[in-house]
Parts: structure tokens; sequence; C-alpha cells
């Protein structure tokens, strides 16, 4: 245990020593502000842009397809490729720490980190409908901020989880990078032609958030659509373990 | 005596061929192990067989008395490595990098971290970024490393790489006073014969995976004039031996 905690702070730090990580941070705090200035500047014009209670889950949308995706590719790439091809992992694994602990902790390190993108999301947008919104221009409560929020964070690490079992197959940072992209934006698009698709991919997941919001969808639904997600997590997470743990560093 | 590293029938075969062989060996407590052998002996990976950044294929390890695959943790705690090269993120500082390396361990002492710098030459490059280092500083910063938390074993693949000759002389000061002062093992691999030979009281020389010969510095030297004499000797026997085994079974 002290070995996973020394490897989740370990892998924190590093994470924040680098700069693109915090500039991932920095972007996405100033993203809900650029739009809010924006979206000011054109409501006279268009009129019916305006920021409002829902601009939290307008800007979750965003950050859930675009922001985050690839946060999480350049940080899994980052985290796994990176270390293989310079070399750096085994200074984790020369540590008192098991592989399956410096693998969970590479893998908690992530959820943390998306988990302060989304909060620092939530904060500043929640801020941004507070400072410059216009009342009653949607109505998602604080309940159903949280629940949307919550529930976005899950399919985000599932998708995580799935691409850190990809990682394990490259050696090249930018490769994977590349790849992931790839891979992503292809599954984005496979529900346009086979229809049912979207049903079995995690990737088609990532506006799950919605339907927490929704009033009419069921909550054997919801259930069902959790566990889907839990079980792909729990999955790609451990057949990645079963190929870090077979890596000769 | 303890014994602190016990390798038994270790074996690893890679897909190429290449690998070592039933490979049995003892460090005790207090020993400076050094291990003699040409490029691609299998030095490299024999060490990373012992700090399980590889798996035996077949055979077993021990460190401190204990099976290395059911007690990992418990045992690097008490190791310091430095493996293969002294690779690193480049873009922290010594300072950040060490801080990281003390957190894996039980109460290391903040003025440590200059302590260790101090010891190897790198105090005044304490903030800089990594990737200004030269070879024989990263050299420096993962010795400092591996023994920043008073390990019991230390195990290092090529000390000298990089490293100039004052670099060189401060190592074996190193070495000498941890080993002497301290009661720490070595295990050392390297091709800079001469340093071994004024450091170890035992090596092991080891050929296209094989330990051909192993023993105290002082036996092995009885009828030879200098570790050098006595590994070149060595290598040509174990070649003749091996031709020899190839033309009997008629490969």
């Amino acid at each position: 245990m002290d070995g996973l905690r020394a490897g989740i702070k370990n892998e924190l730090l590093l994470m924040f020593y680098r700069k693109k990580t915090l500039m991932f941070f920095i972007i996405s705090a100033f993203i809900p502000l650029l739009l809010v200035f924006l979206f000011q500047a054109l409501h006279p014009i268009l009129g019916l842009v305006a920021v409002g209670s829902s601009y939290p889950v307008q800007m979750l949308g965003i950050y859930t397809t675009f922001l985050i995706p690839l946060f999480m590719f350049v940080e899994i790439s980052e985290l796994f490729p990176q270390e293989v091809s310079s070399r750096t992992l085994k200074l984790t694994l020369l540590k008192p720490i098991t592989r399956l602990g410096a693998y969970a902790a590479k893998f908690l390190t992530l959820g943390i980190a998306i988990g302060g993108l989304l909060l620092l999301l939530g904060i500043v947008s929640t801020l941004c409908s507070f400072l410059f919104g216009t009342l009653n221009i949607g109505s998602v409560g604080i309940i159903g901020l949280i629940k949307a929020y919550t529930a976005a964070f899950l399919s985000m690490w599932s998708l995580a989880a799935l691409f850190v079992f990809i990682a394990q197959f490259f050696r090249s940072a930018d490769g994977f990078l590349v790849f992931s992209i790839f891979v992503f934006s292809g599954a984005k698009a496979v529900p346009y032609f086979i229809s049912g698709f979207s049903s079995f991919s995690i990737v088609s997941y990532t506006d799950w958030y919605s339907l927490w919001l929704s009033h009419t969808i069921s909550a054997g639904r919801l259930a069902t659509t959790s566990l889907f997600l839990l079980s792909g997590l729990m999955l790609f997470l451990s057949m990645g373990y079963i190929f870090f743990d077979r890596k000769e560093v | 005596m303890e014994s602190v590293v016990k390798l038994t029938g270790v074996t690893k075969e890679f897909r190429n061929g290449s690998g070592i062989s039933g490979i049995s060996l003892e460090l005790q407590k207090g020993d400076v192990y050094g291990l003699l052998g040409p490029n691609g002996a299998g030095k490299t990976t024999l060490l990373k067989v012992i700090t399980g950044l590889i798996s035996p294929s077949f055979g077993s390890i021990s460190l401190f008395g204990h099976d290395l695959e059911l007690s990992y943790s418990s045992s690097m705690r008490k190791v310091g490595c430095m493996i293969e090269s002294a690779d690193f993120y480049d873009y922290l500082t010594p300072v950040q990098y060490l801080k990281l390396t003390a957190s894996f361990y039980p109460n290391i002492r903040p003025e440590r971290i200059a302590e260790v710098l101090e010891t190897v030459g790198l105090a005044s490059f304490a903030k800089e970024k990594i990737r200004h280092f030269s070879t024989g500083m990263k050299q420096k910063l993962a010795m400092s490393a591996s023994i920043i938390h008073s390990p019991a074993l230390v195990i290092w693949d090529e000390p000298t790489n990089g490293l100039d000759i004052e670099g060189v002389v401060h190592f074996r000061a190193l070495v000498k006073e941890l080993s002497v002062n301290h009661g720490i093992t070595f295990l050392i691999s390297s091709h800079m014969i001469h340093e071994l030979e004024q450091l170890c009281n035992r090596v092991g020389i080891l050929n296209q995976g094989v330990l051909i010969r192993e023993g105290e510095v002082q036996e092995l030297l009885t009828d030879s004039l200098s570790l050098e004499e006595f590994y070149i000797t060595e290598l040509k026997r174990g070649k003749e031996v091996l031709e020899n085994g190839r033309l009997k079974s008629g490969y």
C-alpha cells in the first residue's frame, strides 16, 4: 500500500512537472471564459446565443467530445509508450512497488487528472453562468450538474481504460497518439454507417451524462449502461495489465 | 555469513537465442562482487533478472533470504540499482527527481538529498534541468538515487560509463567507503577491469550467457599476474571448450 501511495504521488508530480499537462489545465479553464465573451459579443447580432444555467452542461459536451479525450491520449502516451521508449519505466519498476502497484498508480493518477479537469471545468463554467448568465435558460439544478459531471467522469475513465490497453502495444508515444486519434474519430463515425454499433462501443458513451439529465430515461436503462461502462473499464484495465506485466524493460 | 543474493540455475532465453544459462551464484553480506564479460555476454540480462525487470525462464532468485517474486516490494526496499543506462525524466532537476525517489522509502530526511548530491559531486547542479546534463553527470545522479535510502545491496551496471578521471576516482572511493564503513554489498558489472581488481573481493566471468569462472579475487589470481591476464586466459579457455563442444556434437 505504501508503494501504491508513493507511486500515485510520483505519477501526479511527474504529470504536473510536464508543461503540456499544465497547458491543458490552463486552456480548460480559459475556454469557458472565452466562449462567454464570444456569446456576449454575438448576442446583440444573433439574439439566441446566451449563457444560462445549463452552460456547465453545454461545456461538458464540448469537453467530453474533444478536449478530455485529447488530454487523455496525451497523458496515456506519456504514462506508457513514452516511458518505454525513453527507458524511464525501469525507474519506477526498480522501486519497492509491484508491477500491479505501478500499473494501478498510473491508472489512478489518470483518473485523478480527468476528475481534476472536470472539476475545474465545472467550477469555471458554473461561475461563468452565475456571473455572466441569463436566468432561466435551461434548468439544470446543482444535483443535475453533479450527476452529469459524475457520469461524464465514469464514461471518460472507461474510455481511458480502453486506450490504456491499446497503449500497451506501442513503444512510441507519437505513434500511439496518432493511432488513438484515428481510432477515436473512426469509432465516432462508425455509428453513422452501422446502426447498433454505438450500443457496444465505449467511445459512443462520451455524451452518456446527458441520459442522467433526461426525465424520460428509466432507472433500469441507466443501471444497464452504468454496468456496461464499469465492466468495460474492468475488462480493458485487466487486459492492459496482462500486457504491462509481461513488459521486459 | 548472511546471504544477500542467491541465484539457483537461473536461465533466461530470448527469442533470438541469446540470454543467460544455468547461473548459480551467491553473494554474502559485505561482498563487493564484480561481474566481467565481453559485450553481449549477458551481464545486463543477469542484473535485470536479479532486479525483477525481466522474469527468468527457469531458476530461482532470492534476495535477503526471500524469494524475489513473492516478496518483491520488501526486498527492493533494501536494494539500490542503476541498470543499463542512466535514463531520467529530463524535465526534472536532480532535487525533484531525488524527492520522487525518496518518497518510495520510509524515513528519509529531507537533508539526505543534499547529502547524496554532495557525495557524488553534483551539489552545485542541484537545481539545473537534467536535460542539460552530460552522460557522466547522469551517471552520478543515478548513483546518488541508488544510495539515497542507505540500501543493503547496491547493483550497478557499468557505473563508470561516461565518468571522467576524477569521477572514476570518486566512484572508487565511494564504493570503498560504503562497503567498508557501512557493510553494503555491491554487485557491479563493468569493463573497467582495473577498477574491479582494486575494489572487488570476488568476481565472476560471464561469457555467452554462461558463468565460466567465479570466486575470490585472491584465489583466482594465484596463477596470473593480474585480473586482466586471468580474464583473457579464461575467455580463451571458455571459447575452446565451447568450440570443442560444438565439434563433438557435430554442430
